[in-house]
């Protein structure tokens, strides 16, 4: 042992610290080890690094990690991608059990598929193909960080509305709360037209509806609903038909196929649900007025695309039959999709595919023989028809054993963007296409027409259509007289006279 | 036992002795696990520590014990803000050090195991990181690129997003 120097009684040290190194310190080995391979950090402990590193932002990690082998190896084997995904995102983080390629029972070939650049006779060697695993993984875990720090896509993650607990009438249906905003003016888009969703009449004031929707992508982060009440312009006093609360539950029935694309027709209460897989948000207090309200809440994952928007109580009595009534205009839904992954179940699917053709508006006759919990309430003995029952979601939970965490499946090719992105499905695809647009029977004779006369090739004949149908919606928005044909015609004509300049 | 006065001896590895009260002391594990093994009245021997590092760490750990006796003693909300801002202050100007230094810090609170600093440390050296573009943090840290062509154009592939 070395002998002790003179006892100093501990002082504190005035200021700024001073350090004054002597030869045969650290500073000396740095500068003759100039440019090893961790660098100055070689002689940290290598959890201390990788304490270092998870101090980092995403995208400053992305950096680092491209610095040196040594680095990205830590970054592999300490798992830091998928730490900072449960770091950045702690919903999403319990909720994931593992994440997996988008060909499952080909796992090697699809690691160097994906890897790109490992050439295939390496796959003989053990040591090399775990390593090839590990950085699998850590690039899948990645990318899912970089989706779940996406900002909000610009378009409504609402792609349809599936079921109203009550309906009116026939034309008050469900469907009508996806209706674009542009140009909606308290619930009127079309001239004359009311887009509206309107519950049944009823005598308790503090009953409840509820509005299932499905989103754009199997796998979505939201962060915000936005809500906009009716207000009936065509009643006295033009009364706001708003809920007094309003509630999210996200997740835990696949409306979409396993390979990422939307079912025919969802059967909800048909599909497998996963109630562990739900996410649920507190009821927020909803104003009484015509605006389109902000619920934000914080972001959570949506897994297999079903929100369910609950609407607790109501504020307004119909004079007519002193019913008490839910209306609301508009929904949308903010957040992102979180690209290339999709949800894999792990669970099978017992009832789902037999009695997916009959669609989502037989949910009151079907019968729940195994429902056992709370969330059903009395499905099982509805008629057909009776819309008033409560839609009960589950028919039985199936928790796959051993596993509570969703599987997410990694896709190269997005089945959303495939289908044309975000925009193409966003609200029914009435902002592209003008689809189920009262007029577009015009439409399509123009387009005909157009074709014929100018012989326009037919691929630019899409472009063409929805050119037309953006026309006609500013068209009919900007003069509200009603003189649809006439309005299109210019606005046809507009495009013709722009199509021959050019 | 734990009286306030119990001052403890600790020996750096260049034969600095240090006295401190015990409850500084105590904020590293490691010197709290070996005076309950040896008692308070022994000298506490660190040979992995020099002692200019050992005297920013316990400067480090007596700043803390004040400051958690600051907490206890407030009666009002709006002055725990202010402890935490000449808190942070105070730990802006100690952070004022050399590189090499820092490291050495890193390496004795990792020894020590005195949590705050090696969290305070580790978040320093983040924020040296943060901003910068690859061959500014291996020009920085003196980390040499290993990768070949193929691996970088690999990573760069993945990363693209990062580099957007």
């Amino acid at each position: 042992m070395k002998p002790l120097g003179r006892p100093v009684k501990y002082r504190e040290t005035p200021g700024k610290p001073t350090c004054c190194l002597t030869p045969n310190t650290a500073q000396s080995s740095i500068m003759t080890e100039r440019h090893c391979a961790l660098g100055d950090l070689e002689k940290l402990p290598r959890d201390v690094v990788v304490k270092i590193l998870s101090n980092l932002a995403p995208a400053e990690l992305a950096v680092t990690e491209g610095t040196c082998q040594s680095i990205r190896g830590l970054v592999v084997d300490s798992l830091l991608w998928q730490r900072l995904c449960c770091l950045e995102n702690s919903a999403i983080g319990a909720s994931i059990s593992s994440l997996v390629p988008e060909d499952d029972i080909d796992h090697d070939q699809q690691i160097f598929q994906t890897m790109g650049s490992t050439p295939f006779d390496q796959l003989s060697s053990e040591p090399i193909k775990l390593e090839a695993i590990g950085k699998w993984h850590s690039s899948a875990w990645k990318l899912l960080c970089y989706r779940l720090t996406a900002p909000n896509a610009r378009d409504s993650l609402l792609a349809q509305p599936l079921y109203a607990s009550s309906t009116d009438n026939a034309e008050e249906t469900v469907e009508n709360v996806a209706w674009p905003m542009k140009g909606r003016r308290t619930g009127q888009i079309w001239p004359g037209v009311a887009r509206y969703w309107s519950s049944k009449g009823n005598a308790v004031e503090h009953s409840d509806e509820q509005v299932l929707l499905r989103l754009a992508h199997p796998a979505c982060l939201v962060r915000e609903v936005q809500i906009q009440a009716f207000k009936a312009e065509f009643q006295a006093g033009a009364p706001v038909y708003a809920p007094q609360r309003v509630s999210f539950v996200m997740g835990g029935v696949d409306c979409f196929e396993a390979n990422g694309r939307p079912r025919p027709s969802p059967n909800i209460l048909a599909a497998v649900s996963h109630q562990s897989q739900q996410h649920s948000t507190p009821q927020l207090a909803m104003q009484k007025n015509a605006h389109l309200q902000r619920f934000e809440i914080p972001p959570t994952p949506c897994f297999g695309g079903l929100l369910q928007v609950n609407l607790h109580g109501r504020t307004q009595r119909q004079s007519d039959d002193d019913l008490w009534y839910t209306c609301i205009a508009h929904i949308r839904v903010i957040g992102t999709p979180i690209y290339n992954f999709v949800p894999q179940y792990i669970a099978s699917h017992p009832i789902s595919r037999q009695q997916s053709e009959e669609g989502m508006l037989d949910i009151g006759t079907q019968s729940s023989p195994t429902a056992d919990d709370g969330v059903d309430k009395d499905c099982g003995s509805s008629a057909a028809g009776d819309e008033e029952s409560d839609v009960a979601l589950a028919s039985e939970p199936v928790h796959a054993p051993g596993s509570k965490g969703i599987r997410l499946q990694l896709f190269k090719q997005d089945p959303l963007e495939a289908a044309g992105g975000l925009h193409q499905v966003s609200e029914c695809a009435r902002h592209v296409t003008g689809a189920q647009h009262p007029h577009s029977h015009i439409i399509q004779d123009l387009v005909a027409m157009h074709a014929q006369q100018q012989q326009v090739p037919a691929h630019l004949n899409q472009a063409f259509q929805q050119h037309l149908a953006q026309q006609l919606h500013n068209a009919l928005n900007a003069d509200e007289d009603g003189e649809d044909g006439d309005d299109l015609q210019v606005a046809y004509d507009d495009y013709i006279q722009d199509a021959g300049q050019q | 036992m734990a009286g306030k006065a119990v001052e403890v001896k600790l020996y750096s590895c260049d034969g600095e002795d240090f006295r401190v009260p015990s409850t500084v002391a105590s904020r590293s594990e490691t010197v709290k696990n070996m005076l309950e093994d040896t008692g308070e009245e022994d000298a506490v021997p660190l040979p992995n520590v020099h002692g200019r590092t050992l005297s920013l760490v316990l400067d480090f750990c007596k700043r803390l014990v004040q400051y958690e006796k600051d907490l206890q003693d407030i009666t009002e909300d709006f002055q725990h803000g202010q402890l935490d801002d000449e808190f942070n202050a105070w730990k802006q100007d100690f952070l004022d050090i050399d590189q090499a230094v820092l490291y050495e810090l890193i390496m004795a609170a990792n020894f020590l195991n005195v949590a705050e600093l090696l969290d305070l440390c580790c978040k320093e050296v983040a924020r040296l990181i943060k901003g910068k573009s690859p061959e500014e943090i291996r020009a920085y840290f003196h980390i040499k690129n290993d990768f070949t062509p193929q691996e970088e154009e690999e990573v760069r592939r993945e990363n693209q997003w990062a580099f957007e």
